[in-house]
């Protein structure tokens, strides 16, 4: 089968289910929904499996363009794919962990009445998500991330009739319209600059945007600066960077399965994905890099910080999530995008893990989600505890688990970069470490250690969860575990990534991996014992052992001790005031101000109501000149004719 | 010599043997059912439509000292007249049989009505342009007072014969200045002696008739006042064909005669076509918006949309001319649907005069509520239907001409439409039905599966068309960058 058909495939496959499944979900019913898509996403996973082996004979980028969509004033936009070993990396993770899943969705939305539904929207992101992965220009990239935004509405308010899970899918759609807004203004400045939104366009045209103002003149912002910046904010709105992640702690109130494949695994790495897409542009504006890194690093040590606070269970991984999706950023910023893309393969692994595992933990307490309520759990849930363990491992990075070779390479490589402020990331990283690291095995004891603190009916059911569950954690634990040793090598030496993405002017953070052929993953292991990276986090898992196993008191002696810093953790630095306080107010004045001024007086009253009227007047002074009789209607012929020659005889 | 060129005019003679096939089932076997005539007449229209666009008939050229001429656009428009026809066939049958009018001499005048707008679409000389007309609207009279139980049916039959034929006599009057200007019927030789002789009063006196009769055919205003009444009087089945079929011919006709014949005159023909098109947005438009007969608001609305065609075409250029038949053939798919819809809801039983037979509809059949909504959003210009592309492209042709007050205007015109198809679609869903025990829901019978099947082809046609607008549009760029003459 040849490639471009390889790619249709995959991209229509999810599609046709999804539509299947959604809009025949009389006929086909809950098994047919559920056989459907999986096995439309299965073959779409052995499909980038064989796209991945093409590329990996051959690197050359795969352009085609499957249609264009239209032409207009000499510019053409189409739908097409560009595949290279990024892209083809990308399709297998995204098409891996959503048949994850799938599986694990046949579990935990057994007894739901929304179940063909869920599986029709699950298939349907899944189809956005590549099609943004593998588009070839920027105007298909943001259909596809214009259709991962409208999914993940609607999951998180899968369950619509709480008020706050449609309250929390209104707010993460109103955050990513921010984001949006500035990735079509960064679309437009490209556009302008270029005259073609495709990516083979943009990126020769890098080096000459790197060197032009935006504004004319001579001095001032770049081009590359200025749709750099725009696009990031777009990416900081999807990837839930500060100022714009508060959509994704409250995006936990969709069901689990959601929060495992699309807010930890994929959607939320578009952000990350898009900055590695177009790193040719970037690499041209030492300022967009800069805030790239800073603003990574921030979120990585201090979104971090809310997670040692968090009682829900799923927020505490939504916290580890947007802290590590800020070390993946920080990665990009310091001009390591293969050790930021690197962490999102990893990542996307073990975060789906855990929050699968998360899931099977709330299943079988009943959908109780409150830590303090649990404990103890490994006795009744060896599996789920297991994988989980794997996972919480790979997240603070212990030596040899696969978040490990990811994290240590963006912290070593943010240490190397010659990006300004990366001193200053390099020390919030190496925090970060210390944090990540507490807030997981607390997480990990609060479960499964310890006392259990549930009530009698819930400890009287607790059971391992059904295979369709554990089965998918068994399936993620494995690379959890593994990647990391097999894609150290190719994916940070440079041999994997050859071509794709853009190099910094001078000093490659990364070229410790590629100059030292000596650095095998073992080696690498061998020398985090030396590093302080490790001791951060022994100290933080110990810290977790002293707080919540060995002296429980510790933590509410902590927090009383601390009380005006624990407020502002416990109120999320105040980030949701301020937006419901100033932005929504405001916004809400204004709207109202514009509905009474200018809509309902100028607009209803005056030109609708007015407009409505003078039609109405005017048709009914037409309306007797069509009286049905024939010869009116002849006269009116033969006067049209007498005027139409009148007028091309006289003039 | 034209032994050899007959196949030149391969579809016109598979239309033409198909038609006399089914007048020899009414003739020769009087006992057999006119299902074999309806079939007939699709497999033929079938045949002739896959044949046209695989290639294999219509060989490229000029043919019979210039009488024929198959270029890309004759053959994209016959396609289209084809496609439509087969698509009006298809409706037109269980409504024809639930009221007692399936006959034979039925599917042969649907016929001959096809073979005028393939005659009229390859018409490289002023008698056969003509002589495709002429067959076209008889064969129109005919269909229109075919049910002859109905009055209202014979009066918009004898009107529009009436004014028909004195369209025709203007017709042929300007036919014969062309021809003395000329010495020749061939449009070439027209066109050249046109050239030669700029502004003569022959020349203008010529283009006003010619103006004058083919607006008639349009239906633009001032000569639209039989389209709201055939729409009206005439027999469901026959308003679907009037309103689709008829107009590929039309723009033919425009682009045959005007645009390669006359092109040389067209500072003259360009501004009568300008107010012809200014009035019929403004008439046909405000006149649709007070009316409750649904059929007689799309007549109106018929106008309108000439409007659009006629606004695109005044300009003059080969840009222009593309984007009047790109609306044109969108047009007419949008309106199949629309029309088709309500053929098949008469064919229940169901009434669908008025606005208010039709409230309730979602309810009552929610896939036959979507279906015409989505030819009333498509002909509204809603994005992203076909119908919005075929808008913008022609508001972007006269922008392009920098007759920005034009674009205002016609603007201004679509919203207005806007408000009486929404109004449709707000009676569809939002209205409560009537009151039950009436004797529409009693007699509601099913619609036979094959025409709802290709309703719901023809109404997602113009939602996927809408959503892959490319395709359609370069055919059409395609078609009119290689014309002959």
């Amino acid at each position: 089968m040849s490639l471009d058909d390889l790619v249709l495939g995959v991209l229509l496959l999810p599609l046709a289910a999804a539509l299947i499944a959604g809009l025949g979900r009389n006929l086909v019913g809950r098994t047919g929904a559920h056989v459907l898509t999986i096995l439309a996403v299965a073959l779409a996973f052995l499909a980038s499996a064989l796209i991945l082996r093409r590329v990996l004979a051959d690197p050359r980028p795969h352009v085609f363009t499957f249609y264009t969509w239209m032409m207009s004033g000499g510019a053409r936009f189409a739908v097409g794919a560009w595949i290279d070993r990024l892209s083809a990396l990308m399709m297998v993770v995204v098409t891996f962990v959503s048949l994850a899943v799938h599986v694990y969705t046949i579990g935990y939305m057994h007894d739901d009445p929304g179940y063909a539904r869920f599986f029709s929207y699950l298939s349907l992101f899944t189809f956005a998500m590549l099609l943004l992965v593998v588009a070839n220009n920027l105007l298909e990239l943001f259909a596809g991330w214009e259709g991962v935004g409208l999914v993940s509405y609607l999951l998180i308010g899968f369950w619509f009739e709480r008020p706050s899970a449609s309250r929390a899918a209104v707010k993460a759609f109103l955050l990513n319209r921010v984001g949006d807004l500035a990735f079509l203004l960064g679309m437009a400045v490209l556009f302008a600059a270029v005259h073609t939104l495709s990516f083979r366009a943009i990126f020769a045209a890098a080096p000459v945007l790197g060197r032009t103002p935006i504004l004319g003149g001579s001095g001032g912002m770049t081009v590359a600066t200025a749709a750099a910046l725009l696009l990031f904010v777009g990416a900081s709105a999807k990837s839930a960077q500060i100022p714009l992640h508060a959509w994704l702690p409250d995006s936990m109130e969709g069901p689990t399965p959601i929060s495992a494949l699309i807010h930890a695994a994929t959607m939320v790495t578009a952000g990350i994905y898009l900055v590695a897409r177009l790193s040719p542009l970037y690499v041209q504006s030492a300022t967009a890099l800069s805030v790239v890194l800073l603003i990574g690093a921030l979120t990585a040590f201090f979104m971090g910080l809310l997670g040692i606070v968090a009682t829900d269970i799923k927020r505490v991984i939504a916290y580890s999530t947007i802290s590590q999706l800020g070390y993946m950023c920080a990665g990009l910023g310091a001009g390591a995008f293969a050790a930021g893309i690197f962490h999102l393969v990893t990542h996307a692994f073990f975060k789906a893990l855990l929050f699968l595992g998360a899931g099977s933990v709330i299943l079988a307490m009943h959908h109780e989600q409150d830590m303090r309520k649990m404990g103890g759990l490994r006795r009744f849930m060896p599996v789920t505890y297991i994988t989980f363990l794997v996972g919480s491992f790979a997240l603070v990075a212990f030596p040899g688990f696969s978040g490990f070779f990811s994290k240590d390479a963006i912290i070593d490589a943010v240490g190397r970069s010659p990006v300004a402020g990366a001193s200053l990331a390099h020390l919030l990283l190496l925090g970060g470490v210390f944090v990540t690291a507490l807030y997981t095995f607390r997480m990990v004891f609060l479960v499964f250690h310890g006392e259990p603190r549930m009530d009698e009916h819930t400890r009287a059911h607790l059971h391992e969860s059904p295979l369709v569950v554990t089965l998918p954690l068994v399936a993620l634990a494995i690379p959890a575990l593994a990647a990391g040793w097999v894609m150290f090598r190719p994916l940070l030496g440079g041999s994997f990534f050859a071509g794709v993405f853009g190099r910094l002017p001078h000093g490659h953070p990364l070229g410790f991996v590629s100059r030292n052929p000596h650095l095998t993953p073992l080696a690498f292991v061998a020398g985090a014992f030396s590093e302080p990276s490790f001791w951060l986090m022994i100290a933080g898992i110990a810290t977790a052992w002293y707080g919540y196993l060995y002296r429980p008191a510790f933590p509410a002696r902590a927090a009383a001790a601390f009380h005006g810093l624990y407020r502002l953790f416990v109120q999320k630095y105040y980030v949701d005031v301020f937006y419901e306080v100033i932005c929504a107010r405001a916004g809400w004045l204004v709207g109202r101000g514009l509905s009474t001024g200018g809509d309902r007086l100028l607009i209803d009253g005056g030109l609708v109501n007015g407009s409505a009227r003078l039609v109405g007047a005017m048709a009914r002074r037409l309306r007797p000149v069509q009286n049905g009789r024939l010869y009116r209607y002849a006269f009116v012929m033969i006067a049209a004719l007498v005027a139409v020659l009148g007028y091309a005889l006289l003039t | 010599m034209l032994s050899r060129d007959i196949w030149a005019a391969g579809s016109e003679i598979l239309i033409g043997a198909g038609s006399i096939l089914v007048l020899l089932f009414e003739v020769l076997a009087r006992r057999a059912r006119p299902v074999w005539a309806y079939r007939t007449a699709l497999v033929s229209v079938a045949v002739t439509v896959f044949l046209l666009a695989a290639g294999s008939l219509g060989r490229s050229g000029v043919f019979w000292h210039g009488g024929l001429v198959n270029d890309p656009l004759s053959r994209l428009l016959d396609i289209a007249a084809g496609v439509a026809t087969f698509l009006v066939l298809v409706y037109s049958r269980p409504q024809l049989v639930r009221h007692g009018l399936e006959r034979a001499e039925h599917y042969f005048l649907v016929l001959t009505t096809l073979l005028g707008v393939l005659v009229v679409d390859s018409g490289g000389s002023l008698l056969t342009l003509y002589l495709g007309l002429e067959l076209l609207a008889l064969s129109l009279y005919a269909l229109i007072a075919i049910d002859r139980r109905r009055p209202l049916g014979a009066e918009a039959a004898m009107k529009y014969f009436v004014l028909g034929a004195m369209a025709s006599a203007l017709l042929l009057y300007a036919f014969t200045f062309l021809y003395g200007l000329a010495g020749s019927f061939r449009l070439s030789v027209v066109a050249r002696a046109l050239a030669a002789h700029p502004g003569s009063p022959l020349t203008l006196a010529a283009v006003a008739f010619v103006v004058v009769a083919l607006a008639f055919k349009f239906g633009a205003v001032p000569l639209h006042f039989w389209v709201p009444d055939v729409y009206e009087g005439a027999p469901t089945a026959v308003t679907l064909l009037v309103g689709t079929v008829p107009e590929i011919a039309s723009i033919a006709l425009f682009m045959r005669l005007l645009g390669l014949g006359l092109g040389a005159a067209s500072g003259d023909w360009g501004v009568l076509l300008m107010v012809a098109s200014l009035l019929s947005l403004l008439v046909g438009n405000l006149l649709a918006v007070v009316q409750l007969n649904v059929r007689r608001l799309l007549g109106y609305s018929a106008v309108g949309h000439v409007g659009f065609i006629l606004l695109a075409f005044q300009l003059g250029g080969r840009g222009g001319e593309t984007a009047a038949v790109y609306y044109t053939i969108v047009y007419v798919f949008m309106s199949a649907a629309a029309f088709g819809g309500l053929t098949l809801l008469e064919a229940r039983g169901e009434k669908s005069t008025t606005l208010e037979d039709l409230s309730g509809l979602a309810r009552r059949d929610p896939w036959m509520a979507f279906f015409l909504l989505c030819a009333l959003f498509s002909l509204a210009g809603v994005p992203p239907f076909l119908g919005f592309w075929a808008k913008l492209i022609v508001l972007r042709r006269v922008i392009m001409a920098h007759e920005t007050g034009l674009a205002i205007f016609a603007v201004v015109m679509a919203v207005v439409a806007a408000y009486y198809y929404l109004r449709v679609v707000k009676s569809m869903y939002f209205d409560p039905p009537p009151a039950p025990g009436g004797d529409g829901a009693a007699a509601a019978a099913p619609v036979p599966v094959f025409s709802r099947v290709w309703l719901g082809i023809n109404a997602l046609g113009l939602l996927v068309l809408g959503i892959l607008p490319e395709g359609l549009w370069s055919a059409c760029r395609m078609a009119m960058s290689h014309l002959l003459r």
